[in-house]
């Protein structure tokens, strides 16, 4: 096996006590002293520091920047050209079959596009982003010298503006150049948690004085992966390869949402991404299976990879979950997953088999926790 | 107290052998938030599955070190699994067990044999960390990782 590689914050995250294990190819912090719980309550009641710097950064350039944003169109089914400058958008990779290779945050930035793209895909985004954008005269900069920083929770926005006030105007998936710790750093004010916050890039020798400075404030603790985690399910946000992968539709993963009109059947930018055939007419028809929120009534997580019934016994499996756990805010376990359409109205109650027993869980809609972003 | 190599402590009260969870498993687990525990007057054998512990990383199985027959369980770790991670070498015991022969713990290890076991004489991961006051020549690989069904994905 290959060496794991390490973020610039590595030997921060040992001295601060760090649990850590492989991911995605990297030595990451799983939880720091507080354990995931903790780490969990904290970012939801203060502020939570996490290292995402393992994240794939990539900057798209050309002479003509609208021009750039139409060459992203034909491999996503977002409207790149319709993001004004300044802000950002969740996208999604698409496939021929309609499937999601992965997904991905897009800003405009003036003059480049801006994307942060998973840790496990991010060898093969770049792949994909060269091989279709590099012919239509795109510069793909794949950016490996910055690191990765968020910073989430309501106590987020002090915590940042304490190093520059800017940061304070920004709201909900605004994206801005300000100086923080010495150094110009690529901000956004979104994340993965539900929460208010921002996701910081800088170069990766101010990472660290970054971190520092964040960590010095009371109300910032280091957060790991666990309770990333465990924070992004309660807010009902998809974690690639488990709840949405290749085989999976927009429609059927409940993400219609990031499809812009101007890119659907009828629009002025319709299709022209891979697997539009097979994706636009999903959102008229509906997809079979649909992500939906579960919520097992009694007390025992249930975990990805278990499988959903009707009844309480006998029967086939008709959906399975893709993701589950407990969840610290809401007090119990939490789990979305893959249900038929015709079950998937909330309050439906399914049975998901655990150790051999069907417990009851109902459907329920996302997030678990109300999200709480600056709009 | 005696230990198993599945990480639980064993002591004997009233004749009945007191079984839970050591510190250990306890910290490896993380913050235990499920616990499901067997019926009172279930006869068990040796390495039944018989509590099913969850933590927020995993799911796990504590076995029965012996046979016996469960003479009582912790109930209140039921409606507070989180007793676990608070005393686990105390409060937090998960049942007790009836046996024929209490000369059986005889085989089981001690606390020392048992901090051998898990290799808290292992080098430590966090500088300043300490040798936790183990012999230097008492070194040992990584201990038997705890039985474990769910992984954490990011």
């Amino acid at each position: 096996m290959d060496e794991l590689k390490r973020t610039p914050l590595h030997d921060l995250h040992l001295a601060l006590g760090a649990k850590m294990v492989p991911f995605a190819g990297y030595d990451m912090p799983v939880q720091y002293k507080l354990g995931v719980m903790k780490e969990h309550l904290h970012t939801r009641a203060a502020a939570g520091l996490f290292d995402v710097s393992h994240m794939g950064q990539v900057i798209l350039r050309g002479d003509d920047p609208k021009a750039v944003a139409l060459a992203l169109e034909t491999l996503v089914p977002v409207s790149v050209a319709g993001l004004a400058e300044g802000r950002q958008r969740y996208g999604l990779f698409t496939n021929e079959q309609g499937g999601i290779e992965d997904d991905l945050m897009i800003a405009n930035r003036g003059d480049h596009l801006f994307l942060v793209v998973n840790a496990a895909c991010k060898e093969a985004d770049v792949a994909r982003l060269r091989a279709g954008l590099e012919p239509k005269g795109v510069l793909v900069d794949y950016i490996e010298d910055r690191a990765l920083l968020a910073l989430q929770g309501p106590g987020a926005e002090a915590a940042l503006a304490a190093l520059n006030p800017a940061v304070a105007e920004m709201r909900f998936m605004d994206v801005a150049t300000v100086e923080l710790a010495g150094v110009e750093a690529w901000v956004s004010r979104s994340g993965y948690t539900g929460e208010d916050g921002y996701e910081i890039s800088v170069p990766e020798g101010a990472a660290v004085a970054l971190a520092e400075a964040l960590l010095a404030q009371d109300t910032v603790e280091p957060i790991g992966l666990g309770a990333r985690d465990s924070l992004r399910l309660e807010a009902g946000l998809c974690l690639y390869g488990h709840d949405i992968d290749t085989t999976t539709t927009p429609a059927a993963a409940n993400l219609l949402w990031a499809i812009q009109k101007v890119r659907r059947a009828d629009g002025d930018r319709a299709g022209g991404f891979p697997g539009a055939d097979i994706i636009l007419p999903e959102i008229a028809s509906g997809a079979p299976s649909v992500r939906v929120g579960l919520k097992p009534e009694g007390r025992a997580p249930m975990r990805e990879g278990i499988d959903l019934y009707e009844s309480e016994t006998g029967g086939g499996p008709v959906g399975r979950i893709t993701s589950g756990g407990f969840g610290p805010t809401v007090g119990g376990p939490v789990a979305m997953g893959y249900v038929p359409a015709e079950q998937a109205t909330p309050g439906t109650r399914l049975y998901g088999e655990v150790r051999g027993k069907r417990l009851p869980v109902e459907v329920v809609t996302l997030p678990h926790v109300k999200q709480s972003y600056k709009r | 107290m005696k230990f198993t190599e599945e990480h639980e402590w064993l002591r004997v009260e009233d004749d009945l052998v007191v079984v839970g969870i050591t510190s250990h498993a306890a910290e490896q687990l993380g913050d235990v938030v499920f616990v499901e525990l067997p019926e009172a007057g279930t006869t068990v054998s040796k390495d039944d599955e018989v509590v099913v512990i969850e933590s927020v990383k995993a799911a796990s199985d504590i076995l029965a070190p012996v046979d016996g027959e469960i003479a009582e369980v912790n109930e209140a770790l039921v409606d507070d699994p989180g007793k676990v991670n608070e005393d686990p070498e105390g409060d937090a015991w998960f049942f007790k067990l009836k046996i024929e022969d209490l000369s059986v713990l005889d085989e089981l290890m001690d606390e020392a044999a048992y901090k051998k076991f898990v290799g808290l004489c292992r080098a430590p991961v966090v500088p300043g960390d300490g040798w936790h006051g183990c012999p230097k020549d008492e070194i040992l690989p990584p201990s038997r990782p705890l039985r474990g069904t769910g992984v954490v994905g990011f």
